[in-house]
């Protein structure tokens, strides 16, 4: 599990900077074989040096628990929490371990999320995930764009990942727990430009899944460690776009751009923008929902160190605001 | 020795030498050493910073006053100043600690991270925790409000 969801748990010691909360356990399947796939920023990396549950991934160690012992101390705790997200990684048995898994976590009446691997799953798969109780279904497609996905994710580094698999997966999962119930993950800062990052967000939110933007931050070990983070900037105009499209307050063909790719205008009244950006939730992580929060989510520092926060786990406050605007720069 | 616990956990169980001081809100212990006054992370700061994987400090010479920053600990999920409990010069920066700050997560009354030369020790001290009642006085005030904010992990 993640290294936060043990510290909600009270598996390792730790308490979040500033108070931050976590109401969902991330859990990951772990296999001696490891992850088939190979993506060049991700610390499951195939390639990768060490065994598979010594990686760390997204920052920071995944220690490992058996999973009594995980349902045990959830149901211990079950007022902390409000979901369970169960990531599949790509290999042959994990189909079959999911559905396990998620019959497993019915006794704790908790909602249940699966990141899903398109590579292994299809959609009779999918459809059995929900029999077995799972709410929402979600695809890491990571990459804005097929030309990155192919460098990052397929051919260019041998790995197993369709393009076209990723993007028919998500409407599968869209059709199976219905619109508004499928996730996508896409990392902004893999060399995308801000047009492309958004049209791909307008084609998850026309396709009826609600998008959970990560910012890129180079994983030790993996191919691209030695790049730098995700611009902050982007990554703020990047979370903006993504709140004011899936809001419905404006569409991709809306935005404007530079020559670069970079966006000038929202498509939105300048008042407006201000409104929402003095609200802090376009900052806040996007993920998948609570009992009564808009996150469960929150992946406290998940996608930067707590000392250069990109997705907050908690509203930002008039600091954090002020910090944002000179990050988005000029808009 | 002070031994703070919170719950039935094991990993929730602090030793805290009654012959040190502390700074009450970063958990920074003060150890007296022949004039000058070694200093470190106490058990409970550790603990609350989880696996520390960055540490930073002022160099040998900087002059620091009590209840400022001497230097920051930063862990995957957090970050956080460490303000010192004295007044002084410092005299030594343990280097290996600094470049190695998980060795504060494995023994963190071994591994101390500045040695200080104070500049008004008496009247610094007066309102520090030390000997064990004062120790156990302040930790108790420290857990409920943890516990108050639901960030005590430990039942």
């Amino acid at each position: 599990m993640s290294l936060a969801a043990a510290m909600t748990l009270g598996l390792r010691p730790g308490i979040f900077y500033r108070g931050a909360k976590l109401c969902c356990i991330n859990l990951l399947l772990t296999y001696q074989g490891g992850c088939a796939g190979n993506c060049a920023y991700c610390g499951l990396q195939r390639q990768r040096q060490g065994d598979f549950n010594q990686k760390s991934f997204i920052r920071v160690e995944w220690p490992t628990f058996p999973l009594d012992e995980i349902i045990a101390r959830s149901a211990d705790r079950t007022a902390a929490i409000d979901r369970i997200c169960i990531s599949m990684v790509t290999h042959g048995r994990a189909v079959d371990d999911t559905l396990a898994v998620a019959e497993s976590l019915k006794p704790l009446e908790k909602f249940v999320s699966v990141l899903m691997a398109p590579t292994v799953i299809d959609k009779e798969a999918i459809g059995g995930l929900k029999d077995a109780g799972v709410e929402i279904g979600s695809v890491a497609i990571d990459a804005a764009t097929e030309e990155l996905f192919a460098k990052f994710r397929g051919q260019g580094v041998k790995g197993p990942h369709k393009w076209e698999r990723y993007w028919q997966c998500l409407g599968e999962a869209v059709e199976v727990f219905g619109r508004g119930k499928a996730g996508c993950h896409l990392i902004v800062g893999l060399g995308e430009n801000e047009a492309e990052m958004a049209g791909t967000i307008q084609r998850v939110v026309d396709l009826g899944a609600n998008v959970h933007l990560f910012s890129f931050y180079p994983e030790e070990g993996s191919a691209l460690a030695g790049r730098s983070p995700c611009d902050a900037g982007q990554f703020r105009r990047m979370q903006l776009a993504s709140y004011l499209i899936q809001q419905g307050f404006t569409s991709a063909d809306r935005i404007s751009f530079d020559g670069s790719g970079r966006v000038t205008d929202f498509g939105v009244a300048g008042e407006e923008v201000a409104i929402v950006i003095e609200s802090g939730i376009p900052f806040m992580t996007s993920g998948c929902p609570g009992k009564d929060k808009l996150v469960a989510c929150t992946r406290p520092f998940g996608d930067g160190p707590p000392g250069d926060i990109r997705s907050y786990p908690f509203t930002p406050n008039m600091e954090d605001i002020a910090k944002i605007r000179l990050e988005m720069g000029d808009i | 020795m002070a031994l703070i616990t919170a719950g039935s956990k094991d990993d929730c169980k602090w030793d805290m030498p009654d012959d040190f001081y502390y700074h009450k809100k970063d958990h920074v212990w003060a150890k007296l050493e022949d004039g000058l006054v070694r200093m470190g992370l106490d058990a409970f700061g550790q603990w609350a910073a989880g696996d520390l994987a960055q540490m930073r400090t002022f160099p040998v010479g900087r002059a620091i006053r009590k209840d400022h920053a001497f230097g920051n600990i930063e862990s995957g999920k957090f970050i956080g100043p460490m303000r010192s409990p004295i007044s002084g010069t410092i005299k030594e920066v343990n280097t290996d600690v600094v470049t190695n700050p998980a060795k504060v997560n494995e023994d963190n009354y071994g591994n101390w991270i500045v040695l200080v030369e104070p500049s008004d020790l008496e009247a610094d001290l007066a309102d520090l925790p030390h000997g064990e009642d004062g120790i156990r006085a302040w930790m108790e005030e420290e857990l409920n409000s943890f516990k108050e904010k639901d960030l005590l992990n430990c039942d």
